[in-house]
């Protein structure tokens, strides 16, 4: 009886383990191996070498709506490969392409097309996500015809549905041609220079239709190229990117001097797509006299210190966080303004008010090359007592006397 | 005399070196012709390693500057490859990357915003040499570039002029400037549904009409009139081309309007005035509360223990209200003036019409929830307490029978206790709750000078 029970509970096991190592589960481990993704796939491809594999020739007589099916040799792994793009199963439109590695009807992974990337733009790109991991994730892109580039990512799974987005690192692993004369030519330099011009395409493509969608909110609408202000940052921070929900309502075109101010520039298209290798510098302009945080770091260590140059942002609309001139709230201030200010400081009089142009330029290469937004706020010097003077001036907390400090040292 | 040869040596190098990375690309590609160059590519061991096929390398030039280098990558990939600065290029620039060509080579590199250089390839002329390594090939590129930016000022200008001469053309066909000119309007973009203090922005443009019958308009109107073609002097509101919003300051329209008023620059007996009544009825929220507990920090040194800190006391204000007669409509408005004593500042000027709500915040902040109970410390730390409320007057004057202000001079509550590390600890008592500040009512003869 308990040679039967232990006999009936390894059958059970072997039967569970057994079950969870279903088709879907040895796809992967596989087509890892295959696609050397992963360190065990990695460490495994020389084992299982010369085992599998085989001729997929008969591929090639088969014929299909993108032109894709057919035995492939791959770079790296130099064994050949079958892959089929099929186009309906089950009297459904599927757009897979599958991947062999063994002979069989069965193939070791199926992938999904983007087919909207097709649609618009030409682009034959196949994925699949084995795992929610950025190793999980397989890519293919046809770069010429009979040449796919096997591809992965740097992003792990936010939708099993869909591929990772075009602003994420794609990295070239092999190379597969129908013709192995075609991979002298198609080494994997060359390959991953035409996935980036692939997916730089997709990039503008994408960027166009950010741009339709932001031209649906009337902040973007009606200040493209402007810059806005307000009384601090809290009014101009969104949650999602492309959807900027800020109110105009609390935009301000007049404020104290010395005073909070916020701002945000809306750009007409993101500065890697205007001035490729630009990145971005900030002039202020008050009473005639200009300040350049670029000049300024160049100018001195102080300034070089306190103004870091302003690197991110190169692909969005507008900056994701809004800079400030001065932010009294947490003692936060633009070394450049403040400059302008110190620079400034005589002519400065109780009951004036000044224009302050502010002005976010592509820089490169140590000039600024055009003004990607622009604006001008009017400060007003007030006369009270403890108003702009004393933000100003105070021996101790008065901003010019802050940088006055900063820089006697 | 072996020191001074030695010496001289170097001298000639450095002069050498020096006077070459001073050469434009212009210069050096004298040197180049088109043709199919030998390609090196950098490995994961960040050696340079031969491709096995030559890369096809097309010069373009237009007279002795060089327009264009056309790279075909494995003879497949047109990457064009546009000088930097036309009249002295320091690189061609196709995408992020940039090339330039030294001695007997071209150097195919990406820049960062550090002024580094990080090589790709290394494309050799037909009959050219190259042996370097990875770190001096950066190294000597990006010494080449830096020197050569700083020999660019020249045609830098020059482009900078180009592009001023093409916006001066664009802006003579646009601007008034010896145009004849019958009048200016000013045009809004939009009706203000309101006109008050922190209403909407009033977007308004301008129409110049000439004596030929033809219309010229800002950008905003669906034209290209220069803004600078004029002087603004606005009354009520900012200063600003395009957009203005209300003055918060009640004294800058004394006569319940703001005024859109604009000169022409070329043409200085042109003027146009649009004027816009004030409708006074956008409700404001004045806050001048006491700082929160855990905000203590920004406002004097403090010692950070288990204990939340104390908070702020609200403000004290004196608000003074007087009812008057909108100078436009005939209809009644309340002048509101707050004044905040404990910072010695008038803080607001407003009007507003009778059924428009003011609320007036002096509460006290909230006291800081305090930290739980450490091993150092079982015992939870104690909340912070609130602040008191601040002690407003409200002086009104006869005139002011209704009004809809609201003034809060609540004390703020106290910040939690901390829970206890051990069941046999104590948990932190709740911080006190501020008092509430006073408000006090007189009426009595305001007067308000705005």
């Amino acid at each position: 009886m308990k040679k039967q029970i232990l006999l009936t509970a390894a059958l059970s096991l072997f039967l569970i383990v057994g079950v969870s190592n279903t088709a879907e589960a040895q796809f992967g481990k596989n087509t890892k191996k295959a696609l050397g993704l992963g360190k065990k796939g990695k460490n495994k491809v020389k084992k299982v070498k010369g085992k599998k594999g085989g001729s997929f020739g008969e591929f090639n007589n088969e014929t299909d709506a993108l032109g894709i099916t057919g035995e492939y040799f791959g770079l790296v792994d130099t064994r050949a490969f079958g892959f089929r793009f099929v186009k309906e199963a089950e009297g459904k439109i599927v757009d897979e392409l599958h991947y062999f590695e063994k002979k069989g009807d069965e193939p070791q992974l199926k992938m999904d097309m983007k087919e909207s990337y097709h649609r618009k733009n030409q682009v034959k790109l196949f994925f699949k996500w084995m795992s929610a991991s950025a190793s999980g994730y397989v890519e293919v892109i046809e770069v010429a015809p009979g040449v796919l580039a096997q591809i992965k990512g740097d992003r792990s799974a936010n939708d099993y549905d869909t591929p990772i987005p075009v602003d994420a690192k794609r990295t070239v692993v092999d190379v597969m041609a129908k013709n192995k004369a075609d991979l002298d030519t198609w080494d994997i330099e060359t390959v991953q220079a035409k996935v980036d011009m692939i997916i730089g395409a997709l990039k503008g493509a994408a960027g166009d239709k950010a741009k339709k969608q932001l031209m649906k909110y009337d902040v973007y609408k009606n200040y493209k190229g402007k810059i806005a202000f307000t009384k601090g940052t809290n009014y101009l921070r969104n949650q999602k990117a492309n959807q900027p929900t800020e109110k105009e309502a609390n935009f301000i075109t007049k404020r104290e001097l010395g005073e909070t101010v916020a701002f945000k520039p809306y750009f007409d298209k993101p500065l890697e797509q205007s001035h490729p290798g630009a990145w971005f510098n900030i002039t202020y302009e008050m009473a005639s006299v200009k300040t350049d945080r670029e000049a300024l770091r160049k100018s001195s260590s102080v300034f070089a210190k306190n103004i870091p140059q302003i690197d991110d942002d190169q692909d969005k609309f507008y900056f994701w966080y809004p800079k400030v001139t001065i932010n009294t709230s947490n003692n936060v201030a633009d070394y450049a303004f403040l400059e302008l200010l110190r620079l400034i400081q005589d002519k400065l009089q109780a009951g004036q008010t000044y224009d302050l142009k502010v002005t976010v330029w592509a820089y490169k290469d140590g000039a600024n090359i055009d003004p990607v937004a622009t604006g001008t706020i009017q400060l007003e010097y007030t006369t009270d007592e403890n108003g702009t003077k004393k933000r100003l001036f105070e021996p101790v907390q008065g901003w010019v006397s802050k940088i006055e400090d900063v820089l006697d040292e | 005399m072996k020191f001074l040869i030695n010496y001289l040596i170097i001298f000639t190098c450095f002069g050498i070196v020096f006077g070459y990375a001073q050469e434009s690309q212009n210069n050096i590609l004298k040197n180049f012709e088109s043709g199919n160059y030998t390609v090196y590519k950098l490995n994961d061991k960040e050696k340079f390693e031969k491709v096995k096929k030559t890369w096809p390398v097309n010069i373009a030039k237009t007279g002795d500057n060089v327009s264009q280098v056309l790279v075909k990558r494995s003879g497949i990939l047109d990457e064009p490859f546009t000088p930097d600065v036309p009249g002295y290029p320091a690189y061609f620039a196709y995408k992020t990357f940039r090339l330039s060509f030294l001695k007997d080579y071209a150097v195919y590199y990406e820049w960062n915003g550090k002024q580094q250089a990080t090589t790709k390839y290394i494309l050799v002329k037909p009959s050219g040499s190259f042996g370097s390594n990875w770190e001096t090939t950066n190294k000597n590129v990006a010494a080449y570039a830096t020197a050569t930016f700083k020999n660019q000022t020249g045609a830098r200008a020059n482009v900078k002029e180009a592009k001023a001469e093409i916006a001066e053309v664009e802006r003579k066909v646009n601007s008034l400037e010896g145009k004849a000119v019958a009048k200016i309007e000013i045009q809004l973009v939009s009706k203000p549904a309101k006109v008050a203090h922190f209403s909407e922005a009033i977007n308004y443009g301008v129409v110049a009409s000439l004596k030929d019958g033809s219309q010229l308009k800002t950008s905003n109107l669906g034209g290209k009139i220069p803004w600078e073609d004029f002087k603004l002097n606005n009354e009520g509101c900012s200063n600003t081309r395009e957009t203005v919003r209300v003055d918060e300051d009640a004294s800058k329209f004394p006569n319940d309007e703001i005024v859109l008023r604009l000169s022409s620059v070329y043409h200085p007996s042109l003027k146009a005035e649009k004027k816009i009544v004030t409708t006074n009825d956008v409700s404001i929220r004045v806050n001048r509360n006491g700082f929160w507990g855990h905000d203590r920090r920004k406002h004097m040194a403090i010692t950070q223990g288990l204990d939340g800190q104390h908070a702020g006391r609200g403000d004290n204000l004196t608000v003074k209200v007087k009812t008057v007669k909108h100078k436009q409509t005939e209809g009644s408005i309340n002048k509101i003036e707050i004044y905040n004593e404990t910072k010695g500042k008038t803080v607001a000027r407003y009007k507003l019409s009778l059924d428009t709500e003011l609320t007036i915040n002096a509460v006290g902040g909230q006291g800081m929830n305090a930290f739980d109970g450490s091993s150092g410390r079982p015992d939870g730390g104690h909340g912070g307490n609130g602040g008191a409320g601040g002690n407003v007057t409200f002086v009104k004057d006869p005139s002011a029978v209704k009004h809809n202000i609201k003034i809060n001079t609540d004390g703020g509550k106290g910040g939690k206790g901390g829970a206890p590390k051990y069941s046999s600890a104590s948990h932190g008592r709740t911080g006190s709750s501020g008092d509430n500040g006073t408000l006090k009512t007189e009426t009595k003869n305001v007067t308000l000078n705005f």
